[in-house]
């Protein structure tokens, strides 16, 4: 039953109500193919309900199961009814109903041989498989990021409305209202496999985004099914894969799929230049739709969004550079589309959304300043290689670098796919290693993370013009293939290619391999999660709780067990941040609280903050206080030791 | 219909996968599934009240328990809790003037010892 339930929430907070919008916008028309519909419609129904929540907080409506399942359903029977009016009113000859539109010639790429069939449910299979497998040892709810965000989640479904987060920005709302939305219509706790499952789901929709993305860019199906290769089944357990999944990483797993997702819109958006023909109602209903998914990344995820923008300064410019010689002819026909009602109206929507009825907590100057300006820490001055290939796998890179030189080589300049490609790995490339000649401020490691998606995109297209059957045409001109005696070097290098390919899958699938845990740490989890309930009933409003980060296990999660704020109970975090350059070297408190409860500075912190209650693992923090008499131990296990300060 | 094909397959793989980890969840969340550990505790830790509980989530079954007021034992006693289940331990009758001094409880199960304590001060 509960099963059934969570399965039900999920259709109607990530699917239904994007699946209607699209049934009212494009109707039947085929110019959206089946999967596409099916990709898209979780995309757009996540900034859907995003935007329904803010509504219902400006209203000051209650966000309760019944309001989120009428929101949904109510957007939804709205949709429709424009679907039945359109289809009411439309003429009988209408192109979209005909399907002798020109979009008849695209169902075609929809439309796989046999053994594409075939390779594509395998790659499907071997994805969610060591997915699957992997996150079957670490789906216990113990990942310290998890902890954080389902706090919130879990804040906003006991308390039905819209988080502040507390003045903090580094939560965003996007990232937390579908988590606590399906918690409310499915009644699945925040400890089950829920949160986990859902961002499983969209780091799968991630990589089908980019399915469709590639398969529209390139329209070719080989590439397409060689990137669900590269960034399914290759790698697909490292980062941000389902180590992001399994370790809560929420905004980042969201940004994978909203981000290309974005790019699907904006090239079907400008796709019409590739002939130079002319814009339709659907080039301005894709713009608007990137419009609408562009706003709803900017609620969900900031690192996300200043991505999307340093990839815009790129992207812009370099594709009117490269079609300089007929930009009046595409500003002129692409005006039509930008200045159309649908598109205004969606950029005014989501400003009026962003300005005066939920503004994100990141936007505040103290947010542009963490994130602009000359990096200061070691973390943030750029990657090495070395770094960039342990984040990205080294094949991949070797290979998504080939795949950018060959596709700047054989560069399609009207085809904005190309441009979008080309922008998208050098731009985070840039980023990554070279922040300061940005001036971003920003962890290195965090941007990326984010290059494996273009780079898997890069090889599957690197490696096809490889092994395509007239890749030695394609690669090195005609003139040099007709010459016999070239045909050996061409043989060697594709034998070259094909050893290097079997480099790169054992190297993917090795490195998934790898990060199989070994162990559960569940048994270390319900110990904590056992201290915890136990202190529920027995503390009251006047006591205050002291836990270590370092040695117990998802320490984080204890604040969902007493909902008293995001900073109760309050917490001992890593050593480090104590030191000198730490971000918590001001205030030692809770530090020395538990490392030295004896010394003077200890005393003056129970004083001041009323600390009377403290969590430690038993094997490293029990010693310093037993030697106190004015310490009781309350309570052990294996894992946790409690300590009750009497005085 | 080969897209239809695929969203069937790929919905059917999602929910199997789906189903299979909530399982597994469940499991792992499960304090008594392939876990072996136990908790010992005092019902109201901030009175002078002695009442406590032993938890057990172990293979282990027979505990051995002792009560000493400073480092002398006054009671002492056995005790046998199945995996799943806790039991509480009462103490109404007058365990002697305990003012000024450290009550400990101390369980043992096989080689494993816990202790919880009390300073009455």
């Amino acid at each position: 039953m509960n099963q059934i339930l969570f399965f039900i929430a999920i259709a109607l907070v990530m699917f239904i109500p994007g699946y209607f919008l699209l049934l009212a916008i494009f109707g039947k028309s085929q110019s959206v193919g089946a999967l596409e519909r099916f990709v898209i419609s979780f995309g757009l129904s996540i900034v859907i309900v995003d935007f329904i929540a803010f509504t219902y907080s400006r209203l000051d409506i209650s966000l309760t199961r019944w309001s989120s399942l009428l929101g949904a359903l109510v957007f939804s029977s709205i949709c429709f009814g424009v679907y039945k009016y359109q289809e009411a009113t439309k003429p009988a000859d209408s192109p979209l109903e005909s399907g002798l539109s020109a979009d008849t010639e695209k169902i075609r790429l929809f439309s796989f041989s046999k053994n594409q069939f075939i390779l594509i449910l395998l790659l499907l299979f071997l994805t969610v498989f060591i997915k699957s497998a992997y996150l079957s040892g670490t789906i216990a709810p113990t990942s310290t990021d998890m902890g954080h965000h389902m706090y919130w989640a879990k804040w906003m479904a006991d308390n039905h409305q819209l988080t502040n987060y507390e003045g903090m920005p580094d939560f965003i709302i996007g990232e937390h209202i579908i988590f606590s939305e399906i918690a409310l219509i499915s009644g699945a706790s925040f400890f089950s496999a829920f949160p986990p499952l859902v961002l499983f789901l969209i780091n799968l929709l991630s990589i089908l985004a980019v399915f469709i993305l590639v398969l529209r860019v390139f329209e070719n199906k080989n590439i397409a099914i060689l990137t669900l290769l590269f960034l399914g089944v290759l790698y697909a357990v490292s980062s941000p894969q389902e180590k992001f999944v399994s370790g809560g990483v929420i905004g980042n797993i969201m940004g994978n799929f909203l981000l290309p997702l974005a790019f699907y819109f904006y090239y079907r958006t400008f796709d019409f230049l590739k002939d130079m023909g002319d814009a339709g109602r659907n080039n301005k209903m894709f713009l608007s739709l990137a419009v609408f998914v562009t706003s709803g990344i900017f609620f969900t995820h900031h690192l996300t969004s200043f991505i999307l923008i340093f990839i815009a300064l790129l992207l812009v410019p370099l594709f009117i550079l490269v079609n300089y010689a007929d930009i009046e002819n595409i500003f002129k026909r692409s005006w039509k589309i930008i200045l159309s009602p649908f598109v205004i109206g969606t950029l005014a929507l989501g400003l009026f959304y962003f300005f005066f009825v939920f503004a994100p907590t990141y936007v505040s100057g103290s947010a542009v300043d963490t994130a602009v300006g000359a990096a200061t820490k070691s973390t943030r001055v750029g990657l090495s290689i070395t770094n960039i290939k342990q984040t990205v796998g080294e094949g991949r890179l070797a290979l998504g670098f080939l795949g950018l030189f060959i596709l700047l080589l054989s560069f399609r300049r009207k085809n904005f796919g190309y441009s979008i490609f080309a922008a998208w790995t050098i731009m985070l490339f840039i980023m990554s290693v070279y922040p300061n000649w940005l001036f971003i401020d920003l962890p290195s490691s965090r941007i990326g993370n984010y290059m494996s998606y273009p780079l898997a995109i890069l090889s599957a297209y690197g490696f096809y013009s490889i092994f395509r059957p007239d890749s030695c045409q394609f690669l090195f001109g005609k003139v040099f293939c007709k010459q016999p005696q070239n045909a050996l070097p061409q043989k060697l290098f594709k034998g070259f290619f094909a050893i290097v390919f079997t480099f790169v899958v054992a190297g993917g699938l090795s490195d998934s391999v790898s990060a199989f845990k070994t162990k559960s740490n569940s048994e270390k989890a319900v110990q904590t999660f056992h201290a915890s309930s136990y202190l529920v009933p027995v503390t009251t409003g006047t006591d205050v709780i002291l836990k270590d980060h370092n040695y117990l296990t998802a320490d984080s999660w204890i604040k969902l067990f007493f909902m008293k704020g995001y900073k109760y109970p309050l917490s001992r975090g890593l050593f480090g941040r104590y030191e000198s350059t730490g971000n918590r070297h001001n205030d030692t408190c809770t530090l020395d609280m538990i490392s030295n409860p004896r010394g003077s500075e200890a005393q003056k912190c129970f004083s001041d903050t009323k600390t009377n209650i403290i969590m430690v693992n038993p094997l490293y923090d029990s010693a310093q206080f037993q030697r106190l008499p004015d310490f009781n131990q309350i309570y052990i296990n294996n894992e946790v030791a409690v300590y009750h300060k009497t005085k | 219909m080969q897209q239809r094909k695929i969203i069937i397959f790929l919905t059917a793989l999602l929910i199997l996968s789906s189903l299979w980890l909530s399982f597994v969840s469940q499991k792992m969340n499960d304090p008594d599934y392939q876990k072996n550990w136990w908790a010992l505790y005092f019902s109201d830790p901030k009175s002078d009240n002695l009442d406590f509980a032993i938890e057990n989530h172990s293979d282990k079954k027979d505990f051995h328990w002792e009560i000493s007021v400073d480092r002398d034992k006054i009671k002492e006693g056995d005790i046998e809790i199945e995996k799943g289940k806790s039991q509480k331990l009462s103490f109404e009758q007058n365990l002697g003037n305990l003012e000024n001094k450290k009550i400990t409880i101390t369980v043992s199960a096989s080689d494993e010892k816990k202790e919880i304590y009390k300073n009455n001060e």
